[in-house]
């Protein structure tokens, strides 16, 4: 197997800066680490320079949040730059970014902002998309987001939204189980439905997370944080998500970062849960 | 309602609280300005903690609730104008120096000044660059004016008409009582390989001459500080400069 491919189920963890040193000196046994790509565009920054240091020994996959693909301002060529150089000195194994929009008029907004599903964000998704793949020479994933709000004039479901994006640009999917637990949660849908729709064979990177309930006086709220250990009801998503696919699994944790042992328990979490579907599966 | 009306309908929603919200929400537990509220809530409160963690003697030195009001005056202001926020908070010690709040504190802007130096220091990696003594040594004395020492590249100058470095160091050792503030001070922050940033104070002399030889001024057309020597050496050694030109 080449050094930048990830091997198949395999449960990476996401790199951040509190763990470097860690990393650098121990080389703990992670099979793949994911990186948020404009913490490491400085080609100078400290960032880049702990990635040198550990990409030698690990595959790679980045994860990006900046591009603001569905923002109806043009694509920052600035950015795509920055991120072009960044891939060809890593050559991660994979590439991704959101179904979101994060500024529009040149301001930006620091956040992942939703998307009304309908045909002229479809149109426009699908347009940056093609774009970046072309000026990068290879796929991308596109990742399903939170959403805290629904628009009224959306007329096809996320899902369907992401099937057909996939359809027409050949981009991979990165499916956020967590996020789809969220959403579902929130806006009384089916993350079930979800699991079923979903256009499993384009499906390349999976990602669990923890999430917050806010509590107010009209109900509660679940938060996408990203800061506490995968809940119960994701890891059930899970089960169900990993007969479908060989995608490689992310334990995403971004707040409140905790020592890489507990991301190290979450990952051996999933291990057991691939190994427990596998033995059924020969059973069977 | 098209895509871009959302978009922009959904950006004046989050800059300003006031701003009539007339998008088409589906109805659920909450209401739409209930949502939109998490929405506002995270770009105010990730970018001030963005803003915090760069600027944490400015933070502390006027307390959380009008820190809170400042970043979110400057974040509404000024939004960041990149996906990345890697650069996000450049522009406020400007910001600072015009706010009639802070008139009373009018040595604020420069120790938000020194704190940007001190992270963008902190964040640069410190690449080993010895001075070439050698290439020095072979200068004849003739050709002495027309060198052009070279300011690393991750060296910031900061000159200020109050004693910011000493505030600084005042609020991070929490023993403030004893600073004169009403005393000019000139910094260089500085991060040579191997070494912690160095802050330090220098001699308006030292710093004219650094300030100097920013501006591509040749040795002879300087004044050279007192005691140029050892002062030039404690520059190198602290990897401050660490080159330098012949100029024609």
């Amino acid at each position: 197997m080449e050094k930048n491919q990830i091997p198949a189920k395999a449960v990476g963890l996401g790199l951040r800066a509190p763990h470097y040193e860690e990393v650098v000196q121990n080389k703990p046994k992670v099979p793949w680490f994911e990186v948020h790509s404009e913490n490491y565009f400085d080609e100078c920054g400290l960032n880049r320079h702990f990635l040198r240091e550990i990409a030698p020994h690990y595959p790679l996959s980045f994860h990006g949040v900046g591009l603001s693909l569905g923002s109806c301002d043009e694509l920052s060529s600035h950015h795509l730059k920055q991120l072009k150089a960044l891939i060809n000195e890593f050559q991660p194994a994979l590439i991704s970014e959101h179904l979101s929009w994060t500024g529009t008029n040149g301001q930006f907004f620091n956040d992942l902002l939703p998307l009304p599903y309908t045909e002229e964000a479809l149109n426009l998704f699908c347009q940056k998309v093609d774009c970046v793949q072309t000026e990068l020479g290879q796929k991308i994933l596109i990742e399903n987001p939170t959403a805290y709000l629904q628009f009224a004039v959306s007329h096809m479901k996320e899902w369907e939204f992401l099937n057909q994006l996939q359809a027409r640009t050949g981009c991979g999917l990165l499916l956020d189980l967590n996020n789809i637990y969220v959403n579902a949660s929130n806006h009384g849908d089916s993350a079930a439905t979800y699991l079923e729709s979903i256009n499993w064979s384009a499906v390349e990177e999976i990602h669990l997370a923890g999430f917050t309930v806010n509590e107010y006086e009209d109900g509660a709220i679940l938060i996408d944080t990203h800061g506490s250990r995968v809940h119960d009801e994701v890891w059930a998503l899970y089960r169900q998500a990993t007969i479908q696919t060989e995608a490689p699994v992310l334990i995403e944790w971004d707040t409140d970062i905790p020592d890489l042992t507990v991301l190290e328990e979450e990952a051996a979490k999933a291990r057991q849960i691939n190994a427990a579907i596998q033995q059924v599966a020969a059973w069977a | 309602m098209g895509l871009k009306e959302i978009q922009e309908q959904f950006s004046s929603a989050l800059l300003d609280k006031s701003e009539a919200f007339s998008l088409q929400i589906l109805p659920g537990t909450f209401q739409a300005d209930q949502r939109i509220q998490l929405y506002r809530n995270n770009f105010y409160i990730s970018l001030s903690e963005v803003l915090s963690g760069v600027f944490p003697v400015t933070h502390a030195l006027v307390g959380d609730t009008f820190f809170a009001q400042l970043c979110k005056a400057f974040i509404r202001q000024h939004p960041p104008a990149e996906g990345s926020v890697t650069h996000y908070g450049a522009d406020l010690p400007d910001f600072i120096a015009c706010l009639s709040q802070a008139e009373s504190t009018p040595y604020l802007a420069d120790v938000a000044r020194l704190e940007w130096a001190y992270a963008k220091v902190n964040e640069y990696w410190k690449v080993e660059m010895p001075f070439p003594f050698e290439k020095l040594a072979l200068v004849v004395p003739e050709e002495w004016p027309n060198i052009l020492f070279k300011l690393a590249k991750n060296v910031h100058l900061i000159c200020s008409d109050f004693a910011v470095l000493d505030i600084v160091n005042g609020v991070r050792n929490d023993c403030l009582e004893d600073v004169v503030v009403a005393i000019p001070q000139q910094i260089i922050i500085s991060g040579a390989a191997n070494q912690e940033i160095q802050c330090q104070a220098v001699s308006p002399p030292e710093y004219a001459f650094l300030e100097a030889i920013t501006r591509g001024i040749a040795l002879g057309e300087t004044s050279p500080p007192p005691d140029f020597e050892a002062f030039l050496q404690n520059m190198i050694i602290k990897g401050v400069i660490d080159d330098f030109e012949m100029l024609d």
